[in-house]
């Protein structure tokens, strides 16, 4: 090519680039410009004027602050010296039986003089109710949050403070194994839908003064109640205060799930390596906090997250502290090697097919040679379409009703491969090599976004380019993940930057006796664990 | 600063695509193109070379295509190795591939030529390997060797490497490979040995019998061809060159026949284990050069008529069997004296022993070796006899 | 540079020893040039010995000053403009050391590999990567240079034993009476001459972590002897399995040793390890060695940060690759025979004797600077 065709390239370049950046500008908003959006639908704050005496009033301000929705249950009831009352709650959050018989009926019963009204503070009314758990209410704020957080309020005609009474009953699920992470030894619970289960849960586990809940609400229109949970004195202070900063500063309109959190406080937000780990089961989340990381609950998620999260994590499994260290290395060492080959297999099988076949044992090469004799595509695109058929059957299983689910799928991977080889669509060879990297996939669940992303890319370089483009790809994510931080933690310590404790649990298990110090890269403080 | 990074990343992959994509992938090519060759046949005539190779077919995974042949077998000339493999395309529908090919056979013409001239091709190539067998086709051109032999749908040259491999159980005939074969000639003191291949008519009642591949030749893989530098001059027979493996340390198994103690009968002795090394000493300017074998055997098959279970007996048998391996190892010296060669690497025990005299001897050594006298001494124990006390034949005394 | 990175002692160690990995897996100066013969590996640890030797004077420089990188010392030595006349030379220097690199690992790819690529291509499937590793910075490449350095090892033991069978150690036989003197000597230079990683490691000693008790010296002595010990174990294997004469014609002696391997028929050609291994280094080297001319030069400059300038330079690598006959086979091969040691021994050894004869002369002034 001459000289000319270079200074040409160059000049295309520089028109591709301005171009391609003014595109750009209108498709990738800053993420934190949106700021001023959220006030404008902000819910006006109420007149925090308190609530005033006459009970009437209180409850035609309630009913049109819930916009008259017929789950918000206004019960009115008169004492009996005739001093009205009413009962605030939303129906189906509250116990019926323990607001009748345990609040309602006693204070109907004891309250047969005027003492009620005499009482103006809220010390002596508390005698009316034998319950625990009472708080006073002074602002329609607060009783708005009350009412929706599930807690009843009784106004009484008279007083210009209302009562808080907290008996919560709302039909959650049981505590039962959860699908998605089972064991075969230890133990079967998992986080379930309601934050306060969840505490006791965790809080059962770790049973030590030393461990705090902090709380924050998070979410405009949701306002979900979200924990931190530490354990003072072994947690790393540098770690915690991040969480905190990050946490303070999400401002966004609801948070469903944990998920959504996890995407505002994770440390980079383009990489496909998450650096946020989530687990469903309460030994694990202790046994994180017990090393120095911090927990992060969310009402309404089963899934519990725990930062910093390290590439090892992913790589560890419960079972592998209520094993015997045998089996637990050599399961270790196989989900190891099962990652490394569910990334890498397609990509290397391609490239050592079509570009290297001086690097296949003679053996193999005949086989191969005559599996792909009818086979239209070349093997590159032939993976391709394996990879993304594979997919499919992954997405179209989650989504099938349970009944015809495992019949279909059985049925039609078997089908579908077979009858595809003989059709003379795919090479039998590729066959194998895809659904070996279908079932290595699932062995580290926690990582399977980062393995389809990555292996499509790696098969794509190493269909350009053989060997070369695929190790140049290997190094390229190499890079990329020692370049991470996980709230300040490098992502693959122990091994980079190199860490003798550490290592002791990185792909062989060392006794439990022999390992003596809590790992020092994620909290200096207290490293003894005995 | 992240987002601006993040551009130029995204402007760059975009490129990189548009080029790649538009241009297509060079190198690559599909298994449907290549030919994979299973064994080779150079023939060097007077001006050019003829190349004969086969071409494995691919074995399909359904059954009805039991009977196609596994192999096919194209001719092609040049001036050089890869001028004949790239004029083959102007018959072949696809690209020869060398990489797996499991044995070369050369014509003796080539051989004397000088095998190096032949070899450089293999040496160079970024797809050849090392460990291929060669071979000289004794007596008649490559090309008739190639392709005969093995089962049905045995590919030939696949059977032929396994029979070279069995060349380590009987001792008389070599495996060596295109890295053995140049890793002696470039040392000092030692000339270069390649193995022999012959074509064998089978016998009338071979060729009467239900057979599967009704072939008349089948070849035999058997004796040596002996270089000097790295030209041919001459063979040695099947026993000579178990004479060469004995001294050259290179007997893994084999069977000896000698005598039996009572001289009317023979029995033959499976070689356990073989030592063999060689000594040259120089004093006064004299040299004395010996080779020591031990060997381990162990008595396989006895037809005399003595009794064997004393020590008298069994030493008698080994030292008719030491007698029978010297008898091997110096017919096998006498030929390469002949020969003017040192195949044995005398020349290398004086150079890492003597190597300030080396220097001087170094160019006439060839000729000095052909005027020296060799000793052999042979050590044979045989500590097994098998699982039977008295041979059957011993009955007949009694 | 705003803030300073840490790395630890043993990621600045592999660092460098993946570096230098560079000359035993590809020509070998001691098996193809001198002495050549069964002697080799007397001289690969003599060269160990010599770079030892050869690294006195900046030893002693860095013991002196330590809290600078070996850049701003010089200036501080030789005076500013002298000192950044110098700097900007060394980051030249580097430069070329990088585009010797980047014809070496094309050369090897073109003849080997993948014979029919372009140079286009494969320029842009190795610049792109080490721009994004110079990008993100030394503590990045520092933690991946453990991964790539467990893994090298790893398929280098893998293959010894693999290849044991193939070993033949009679070859070493007449030890060190064929060759003279003189031979082993040219030889072991030869090979100490080619250090040119030696700056690398200079410039980072600043960013290990102090908290770790350390001496330069223990350092620098643990990697020569690993690395030599490495480097001796593959003179050893190579020469072994291909006998002398065949290793000294060969381009790339030990990759075609381990194309011999063939065990029971079905572990054969596993040579993929080591190809994958070799392009590892390759980038390394590359990233690695651009960061450090970038840093440098960032400094010279008083630029604060050095990531402007790795573009510029991977620019001007891939044009004098592309439009210059420098990949020519015959230029190369001179270049990298008869010149580039001489170069980079230049750099390594004589122009920092000056500065520590420099040093020694004005060491009054320079009092306030040292420890």
């Amino acid at each position: 090519m001459g000289k000319l065709a270079y200074i040409l390239i160059v000049k295309i370049i520089i028109e591709v680039y301005v171009m391609l950046k003014k595109i750009f500008e209108k498709l990738i908003p800053d993420k934190k410009t949106s700021t001023n959006n959220g006030i404008e639908n902000e819910i006006k704050t109420p007149n925090t004027n308190g609530i005033s005496n006459n009970v009437q009033k209180n409850k035609e301000i309630l009913q049109s602050k819930f916009k008259n929705s017929i789950d918000v249950i206004f019960y009115e009831f008169e004492t009996i010296s005739g001093i009205k009352a009413i009962a605030v709650y939303v129906e189906e959050i509250v116990k019926k039986e323990v607001l009748d018989r345990d609040v309602i009926n006693p204070f109907i019963l004891k309250s047969n003089d005027n003492e009620v009204t005499k009482s103006v503070n809220f010390e002596t009314l508390k005698k009316f109710f034998p319950v625990t758990n009472l708080k006073e209410i002074n602002g329609f704020a607060e009783a708005i949050t009350s009412i929706i957080n599930g807690d009843t309020i009784i106004l009484i005609d008279g007083l210009s403070f209302a009562t808080s009474i907290s008996c919560r009953g709302w039909e959650k699920r049981s505590i039962e194994e959860p699908a998605s992470e089972t064991v075969i030894r230890g133990p079967k619970e998992g986080f379930i839908e309601s934050i306060n289960i969840n505490r006791c849960l965790i809080r059962r586990k770790i049973k030590n003064e030393n461990l705090v809940f902090l709380n924050m609400v998070i979410g405009r229109q949701t306002r979900t109640q979200v924990n931190i949970a530490y354990i003072e004195g072994i947690v790393s202070a540098d770690v915690l205060m991040e969480v905190k900063n990050r946490l303070s500063n999400i401002d966004i309109d609801s948070i469903l799930d944990v998920g959504n959190l996890e995407e505002y406080i994770e440390d980079s937000h383009i990489s496909p390596i998450s650096t946020v780990g989530n687990t469903q089961k309460p030994d694990i989340v202790a046994a994180k906090i017990l090393e120095g990381r911090v927990a992060i609950l969310c009402d309404g998620s089963p899934h519990v997250l725990t930062v910093p999260h390290l590439f090892v994590e992913t790589i560890q499994s419960s079972e592998d502290y209520y094993n015997r260290p045998y089996i637990a290395t050599g399961l270790r060492i196989i989900r190891f090697v099962a990652l490394i080959l569910s990334i890498v297999f397609p990509a290397f099988y391609v490239s050592l097919e079509s570009f290297h076949q001086t690097m296949i044992p003679s053996v193999f090469l005949i086989t191969m040679a005559g599996a792909s004799l009818g086979t239209p595509f070349p093997a590159f695109l032939e993976a391709l379409l394996m990879i993304v058929a594979f997919e499919f059957l992954k997405e179209s299983g989650t989504r099938m009703p349970k009944a015809i689910g495992s019949a279909i799928s059985i049925v039609g991977a078997l089908v579908l491969g077979d009858a595809a080889v003989k059709a003379g669509i795919v090479s039998a060879d590729l066959i194998v090599v895809i659904a070996f990297t279908a079932v290595a996939t699932f062995i580290v669940p926690a990582l399977n976004e980062m393995v389809s992303l990555y292996r499509l890319i790696l098969l794509c370089l190493s269909g350009l380019m053989g060997i070369y483009g695929m190790t140049a790809g290997v190094f390229v994510m190499i890079i990329h993940a020692s370049s991470l931080r996980s709230f300040g933690i490098p992502y693959l310590s122990p091994i980079a930057p190199v860490n003798a404790q550490g290592l002791k649990d990185f792909i062989v298990r060392f006794p439990l006796w022999s390992m003596k110090d809590r790992p020092n890269f994620i909290s200096d403080s207290n490293r003894k664990r005995r | 600063m992240k987002d601006l990074f993040f551009k130029k990343i995204f402007l760059i992959i975009v490129i990189i695509l548009a080029i790649l994509f538009s241009t297509g992938c060079w190198n690559r090519r599909e298994l449907s193109e290549i030919g994979i060759i299973g064994a080779a046949a150079i023939d060097a005539e007077a001006d050019k070379i003829k190349l004969t190779y086969e071409v494995i077919t691919p074995k399909r995974l359904d059954t009805k295509s039991g009977d196609e042949a596994p192999a096919s077998y194209f001719q092609s000339e040049g001036e050089t190795i890869f001028e004949a493999s790239r004029n083959s395309t102007l018959k072949l529908n696809k690209k020869l591939f060398w990489s797996h090919a499991n044995v070369f056979y050369f014509n003796e013409m080539s051989a004397k030529d000088g095998l190096l001239t032949y070899l450089d091709f293999f040496n160079r190539g970024h797809e050849s390997r090392g460990y291929v067998n060669i071979a000289i086709a004794k007596g008649e051109s490559a090309y008739k060797i190639i392709g005969i032999g093995g089962l049905k749908g045995e590919v030939p040259s696949s059977y032929v490497e396994a029979v070279f491999e069995n060349s380590a159980v009987n001792g008389k005939a070599a495996s060596i490979k295109i890295v053995d074969f140049l890793k002696t000639y470039y040392e000092e003191g030692i000339e270069p040995v390649v193995g022999a291949i012959q074509t064998i008519k089978r016998n009338e009642t071979e060729l009467k019998m239900p057979t599967d591949k009704k072939e008349e030749y089948m070849p035999l893989v058997e004796g040596l061809a002996v270089f000097k530098e790295d030209i041919l001059v001459g063979f040695f027979d099947g026993i000579q060159t178990r004479g060469f493996n004995f001294a050259r340390d290179k007997i893994k198994s084999g069977i000896i026949v000698s005598a039996s103690p009572d001289g009317r009968g023979v029995n033959s002795i499976e070689i356990i284990k073989s030592s063999g090394k060689l000594n040259v000493q120089i004093k006064d300017g004299e040299y004395y050069c010996t080779v020591k074998i031990e060997i381990n055997g162990m008595l396989n098959e006895e037809t005399g008529k003595e009794d064997i279970s004393n020590l008298e007996a069994i030493t008698k048998i080994e030292n008719n069997t030491s007698e029978n391996i010297k008898n091997e190892i110096k017919s096998s010296i006498k030929k390469a004296q002949e020969y003017k060669t040192d195949i044995f690497g005398f020349g290398q025990s004086i150079h890492k022993k003597y190597p300030a005299k080396w220097k001087i001897i170094k160019n006439d050594w060839n000729d000095i070796f052909s005027t020296l006298e060799i000793k052999v001494e042979v050590k044979t124990n045989i500590e097994k006899v098998g699982v039977s006390n008295e041979q059957l034949s011993a009955k007949e005394q009694k | 540079m705003p803030k300073l990175e840490k790395i630890s002692a043993i990621q600045l160690i592999s660092m460098i020893l993946i570096n230098r990995f560079l000359f035993g897996f590809s020509f070998m100066p001691t098996v193809t040039i001198s002495p050549a013969n069964q002697d080799a590996w007397v001289a690969d640890i003599l060269s160990g010995v010599m770079v030892l030797l050869f690294a006195i004077p900046l030893l002693i420089m860095a013991s002196k000053f330590p809290n600078m990188g070996f850049n701003e010392y010089f200036q501080v030595i030789l005076g500013t403009f002298i000192g950044k006349v110098v700097c900007f030379i060394y980051s030249l220097y580097l430069v070329f050391i990088t585009l010797l690199t980047v014809i070496f690992l094309s050369d090897f790819l073109l003849s080997a590999v993948l014979p029919e690529t372009p140079m286009y291509a494969i320029l842009l499937f190795m610049l792109i990567p080490c721009m994004y590793a110079s990008y993100k910075g030394l503590e990045c490449i520092a933690r991946s240079s453990i991964i790539i350095s467990t893994f090298i090892i790893f398929s280098i033991v893998l293959y010894v034993m693999l290849n044991f069978n193939n070993m033949d150690f009679e070859v070493f036989h007449p030890i060190l009476l064929d060759s003279t003197l003189s031979q082993i000597a040219f030889g072991s230079f030869n090979n100490a001459a080619r250090f040119s990683d030696c700056f690398l490691f200079f410039l980072f000693l600043t960013h290990v972590d102090k908290t770790e008790t350390y001496t330069v010296t223990k350092i620098f002595i643990i990697l020569v002897v690993t690395f030599t010990l490495m480097n001796t174990v593959l003179t050893v294997a190579t020469q072994s399995v291909l006998g002398v004469g065949l290793a000294k014609i060969l381009r790339y002696p030990y990759f075609t040793s381990i194309q011999q391997i063939n065990l029971f028929s079905i572990i054969q050609r596993i040579e993929f390890f080591n190809v994958i291994g070799w392009i590892v280094i390759f980038f390394f080297k590359i990233c690695s060695t651009i960061l450090a001319a970038a840093i440098i030069m960032a400094q010279v400059f008083k630029v604060k940060s050095y990531k402007p300038f790795v573009i510029p330079m991977n620019i001007i690598i891939a044009l004098s690759v592309l439009l210059t006959s420098i990949s020519h086979y015959a230029i190369f091969k001179t270049i990298i025979t008869d010149y580039a040691y001489l170069v980079i021994f230049t750099m390594n050894f004589i122009i920092p004797t000056i500065v520590l004869a420099v040093y020694i002369f004005r060491r009054k002034a320079l009092e306030k600077y040292n420890v």
